[in-house]
């Protein structure tokens, strides 16, 4: 038992590493890990572009250190948080007032003095007049200390500061402070007026969103999570964020995505173990004829075929109308089928339907097919190596010696045994089934994991491709953890320990 | 050990057997239920079509007593002429066509899925193929031929000739799904309250309409806008917005609007199934919309427009080519390979033509410094020898299947200098050119070298997959090298594509820009203002081309604006801050399922489609 638990704490040790490792990773790669934040080609000119890529950062907490932004994902993530709780506004939607964002650089250097700390007075207790005031400040902080910005680069640029404006055309606060402002420079009167505006709209923005948290406080609306201590520590679902390219819960996108690529993987794992438990045993049994030579010929043949090509060939030949349209090529549903009733029926014109689950099997067909082939091989090379050496040990020897018949030492003795390996061998057939799935779905334009995870790839999403990784991570560490419990409880020889 | 079937396992077989049935029986229950459900929907349907039809006989016999009455101006500003356009029509009635019936279903399928359709929030781009004009309707309309502005929700309005309010009367008989009438307070509040404010993500819709400094109500049917300063483009930005009903979103906190899927609720001919908070479409469910049977207007022929996604072009055309939709958008490859099967054009059209919305293809030369240095384009002589040596007639043959036209400039048709005639294919003019810029072979190794001895190589930067950087790439490549030019092909992750325009890191990469809307606006992509963090990755600067750009923009006349853009297409023609290889057409696959299908100016008029009776 100690072991088990013990396996388990090394579990959640694993999957912190994994997660620092993506992150770091994205942090540190082309592109940054925002892209799908930025505004595009032709969303607007450059002053409101910066404007808006100042706010949604502040809004992601992007403008902050990585290693914060790191400890703040895990935070979200964490069941035990600190503060106090959101609260829950009227249709469920959880209210919480902004962090106050980071003051503008180099003020002091500008000779700008900060904003002063809010007045707690004027305490508003409508929360909703208060949550747009506070994002009204907000905004107009965040376009203030845009502004100031291209105030500082074009002052950096015209002092001809070395190394003042890195690759990403931000601004290096700590390059400028390292001489006094230049009160010669064209540009000063410019940097001193945009630093005191970006100042005094920081002040706005600190108190509105002070106010806001006030408001909320004072407001009638229920409190989410469990308090544990008031105002300090609270139990609360863990948040996986906002994604940045969909605008969505993280949590929703996976709650849809997930049952897809779950149901595909079953289906597919069912079928692996359908055929190729049998074929093991078949070729174990008949080994060295021609039935074993042909199984291997197949399924090795059928396991270096290339998923993606696989995949096309199976839509080219048998899903497109040109050829045999014997399955549909796309999607889990044909259209209108979410009218249909569940069983088979015929329709107004007398036609036969499948009905809706017997279209959602029949568009299942490819993609499980596609999915399971590469798996045959494994599975069924390991259970006849297993069933081969059980065949030839000393107890099956025995059982043939009193009399027992073939048929009976492989059904009721050697089988029992062979299927020992086939426990762990789960652990390894299921995380190379997710990793394919992310080609099938994409061939066969299905909505699950596998597309949420590249398109996050492909943009940039943080948030989603984190949740992501910690599913695949979670379920992937727990599938091993799985075989390795199942395999001491089936054979009392080994211990988890 | 004896293997004999026992009581215990004629328990477990006999659960096992009646699991099953009971499973059998519940779906059978379900289905029942449903069917029970669905004749009762089909009931419901029939009456309202009944009730719509009294209502649209109430509301005729209202309209030609007011009609009688004469048409009543106290809404207007005195002494400031009224527009009354003429209202909006098919420009192809499907009504008058032989083969015309109701009823049916047109089924789009798109290249990618919305995330959300909820109005103005994420500007996705899919969601507002779908609910616009469909479910959401805008004060007014281009109409499809002249592109024109015609009313739609508006009946009239009055523009200030100074450029700075605009007063529009709404029609009186316009109203939304739910039977309540369109009014003043509706506009105000989806542009002050809803897109104008904070804390709702319609970031992207709010740089258009943040041109309106304030909407002022009134009447109730007559509503103001105030503008920050004369601009062309100012009464597309009142006129252009769905309006929506302030009853229905002003009961959610922006939280929960931000946060939505599928809350949309219009004036539209069409409506989503359900548009009940508690049961918002989600993704990656189809979009089906249904007719709206208290719609004002025209009745559209088709029962329901149904939308489903493929992101994968090949998985979209064999969606398409089984009959599992009715449109869809083609790539130019499909397109040339389709357009020439008999087999397929029996059965669908392949449409291709350029349209408003449709774009140009250039390959944009950093005309400034990158990383500190300035690019060989920095020279007008250099980037004029490029266009010289690229043959776009021939890119255009060879990879678009010749559906495109050689490009002069950004500008659409109506906008564009018509004596102005694409640079010729002439490869020794371009060594001319490159030659009197200073560029010679000095070291007789084949590749031209400037004063300083630098060879004159350069990079060109475009996405993978791209089909300009991978197709069109490699033919730049032999162009150039016949010019003694060395070309890199660089192919980057899209994601960082963008990071690298940012920075400007990059001596010349293609891009492909759309129009979006009849008359377009280079500020964004050729100002110097916009050099700096904006569109304007190719750092032109011209001072010329600055005040022209500005002056554009401030003309509200017409006629005046027109000569404005035209002289400022001259200098850019003269100065090609990009090679304008292209201007790429819409293509898109429609089936012959659907009649009255006709390629407009505007793009298409879905409004006008029909399913005749036989292929319903």
């Amino acid at each position: 038992m100690r072991g088990v638990v013990r396996r388990f704490l090394l579990m959640i040790l694993t999957v912190l590493g994994i997660t620092l490792l993506v992150f770091a990773l994205m942090a540190a790669g082309p592109g940054g890990v925002a892209a799908a934040l930025r505004p595009g080609p032709g969303e607007g000119e450059s002053a409101e572009r910066a404007a808006r890529e100042a706010y949604l950062e502040g809004r992601y907490g992007l403008d902050r250190p990585t290693a914060e932004q790191y400890v703040r994902w895990l935070g979200r993530l964490s069941p035990v948080k600190f503060g106090r709780p959101p609260r829950i506004g009227p249709a469920g939607e959880r209210l919480e007032a902004p962090r106050a964002p980071s003051p503008p650089v180099l003020l002091e250097w500008a000779g700008v003095a900060a904003a002063p700390a809010p007045s707690s007075d004027n305490v508003g207790s409508d929360w909703r007049a208060a949550a747009d005031r506070a994002a009204r400040a907000l905004a107009g902080y965040f376009a203030a200390r845009a502004e100031y910005e291209a105030v500082l680069r074009r002052y950096a640029r015209s002092a001809g500061e070395v190394g003042a404006i890195d690759a990403s055309g931000r601004v290096v606060p700590e390059r400028l402070r390292r001489r006094p402002m230049d009160p010669s420079n064209a540009e000063t009167p410019a940097v001193v007026e945009a630093a005191r505006r970006a100042a005094a709209a920081h002040g706005a923005a600190r108190s509105g969103c002070e106010a806001y948290g006030r408001a909320l406080k004072t407001s009638a609306l229920p409190s989410a999570g469990f308090v544990i201590v008031p105002g300090a520590v609270y139990l609360d679902r863990p948040d996986l964020g906002m994604s940045f390219s969909r605008g969505r819960p993280v949590a929703d996108l996976i709650a849809e995505a997930l049952p897809i690529t779950v149901l595909l993987n079953l289906l597919a794992f069912a079928l692996v173990y359908a055929i190729g438990i049998p074929a093991g045993i078949l070729a174990a049994a008949r080994g060295g004829t021609w039935i074993d030579a042909a199984l291997r010929a197949v399924f090795i043949g059928l396991w270096s075929l290339p998923i993606v090509w696989s995949a096309v060939m199976l839509q080219g030949f048998l899903a497109h109308a040109g050829r045999l349209a014997w399955f549909p090529p796309t999607g889990l549903h044909s259209p209108g089928a979410d009218e249909w009733p569940m069983l088979p029926f015929t329709d107004e014109s007398g036609a036969w339907r499948a009905g809706f689950l017997g279209d959602a099997l029949w568009h299942l067909c490819l993609p499980v097919a596609c999915l399971a082939m590469g798996s045959f091989a494994v599975l069924s090379r390991q259970t006849r190596a297993a069933v081969l050496e059980n065949l030839h040990a000393d107890y099956a020897r025995t059982a043939r010696a009193k009399g027992a018949s073939e048929r009976a030492i492989l059904f009721r003795h050697v089988l029992r045994n062979s299927l020992l390996p086939i426990i762990t061998l789960f652990a390894g057939v299921f995380p190379a089934m997710l990793s394919g799935s992310v080609v099938v779905e994409s061939v066969f334009n299905i909505p699950g994991m596998g597309t949420l995870i590249f398109d996050a790839v492909m943009l940039r999403d943080r948030e989603v491709l984190m949740a992501s990784v910690l599913m695949v991570s979670v379920v992937n560490v727990l599938a091993l953890w799985l075989a390795d419990v199942l395999y001491a409880l089936a054979d009392p020889r080994v211990s988890v320990a | 050990m004896e293997s004999r079937f026992g009581l215990k396992d004629a328990v477990l077989l006999a659960l096992v057997v009646s699991l099953g049935v009971m499973v059998f029986l519940l779906l059978r229950q379900e289905d029942r239920q449903w069917a029970e459900m669905r004749s009762l929907r089909r009931t419901i349907e029939e009456q309202a079509k009944l009730l719509a039809e009294v209502r649209r006989e109430i509301a005729a016999g209202r309209e030609a007593k007011a009609g009688a009455a004469g048409r009543r101006d106290e809404w207007a500003r005195p002494g400031v002429p009224i527009t009354v356009p003429p209202a909006w029509t098919c420009a192809s009635d499907p009504r008058s066509h032989p083969d015309f019936a109701e009823g049916g279903v047109i089924t789009e399928i798109l290249d990618g899925a919305p995330q959300r359709l909820t109005p103005y929030i994420g500007n996705d781009p899919f969601a507002h193929r779908i609910v616009q004009e469909t479910v959401l309707e805008c004060l007014a309309a281009y109409d499809s031929r002249t592109l024109d502005l015609r009313g739609w929700l508006a009946e009239a309005w009055q523009a200030d000739p100074a450029g700075l309010w605009l007063r529009v009367k709404i029609r009186d008989e316009a109203c939304f799904s739910d039977g309540e009438p369109v009014t003043a307070e509706d506009v105000r509040f989806t542009v002050m309250d809803y897109v104008l404010n904070e804390s709702i993500d319609a970031g992207p819709s709010r740089s258009e309409v943040g041109l309106i400094r304030g909407v002022r109500v009134i009447g109730p049917k007559v509503v103001e806008f105030e503008f920050k300063e004369a601009r062309y483009n100012n009464l597309r930005a009142a006129l252009r917005n769905a309006v929506l009903p302030a009853r229905f979103y002003s009961r959610f906190t922006p939280e929960r609007l931000n946060a939505s899927t599928g809350l949309v609720f219009g004036s539209g001919p069409y409506r989503l199934e359900s548009a009940e908070a508690e049961a918002e479409w989600s993704p990656p469910k189809d979009v089906v919309l249904v007719r709206n049977e208290r719609y004002w207007g025209d009745r559209p022929p088709p029962d329901r427009l149904r939308f489903t996604f493929a992101a994968d072009t090949r998985a979209r055309l064999a969606e398409f080519e089984n009959g599992r939709g009715d449109v869809m958008r083609s790539t130019p490859e499909q397109h040339a390979a389709k357009a020439k099967d008999p087999a397929f054009l029996e059965r669908a059209r392949a449409l291709a033509w350029t349209n408003m919305r449709s774009g140009y293809l250039v390959i944009t030369w950093n005309c400034g410094e990158r990383r500190g240095r300035p690019t060989p384009f920095a020279d007008a002589r250099v980037r004029r020898a490029m266009t010289l040596a690229l043959d776009r007639d021939r890119i255009n043959r060879d990879f678009y299947g010749g559906m495109c036209e050689v490009a002069t400039g950004p500008f659409p048709r109506r906008q564009a200098e018509a004596s102005i005639e694409p640079w010729p294919f002439d490869m020794n003019e371009a060594s001319r050119l490159l030659a009197e810029a200073g560029w010679a072979d000095r070291d007789g190794d084949g590749v031209l070298e400037d004063g300083s001895g630098r060879a004159f190589e350069w990079e060109l930067t475009y996405p993978t997959g791209s089909a300009v950087g991978e197709r069109v790439g490699p033919y730049i490549q032999d162009q150039c090298a016949r010019l003694g030019v060395r070309v890199t092909l660089r192919a980057v992750d899209p994601a960082a594509l963008g990071q690298i325009r940012r920075e400007r890191d990059f001596d010349a990469t293609p891009v492909q820009w759309s129009w979006s809307g009849p008359e377009y606006d280079p500020f964004q992509t050729l100002h110097s203002s916009q050099a700096e963090g904006g569109d304007n990755f190719g750092q032109w600067r011209n001072a010329r081309a600055d005040a022209l750009m500005d002056r554009g923009r401030g003309t509200v006349d017409e006629t005046e604006r027109m000569a404005v853009w035209r002289e400022l297409h001259r200098i850019i023609h003269e100065e090609q801050p990009s090679t304008y290889l292209l201007n790429v057409p819409w293509t898109r696959f429609v089936s012959r399922r659907i009649e009255n299908v006709h390629p407009y100016p505007v793009g298409f008029d879905r409004r006008e489609w029909f399913v005749p009776r036989d292929r319903q």
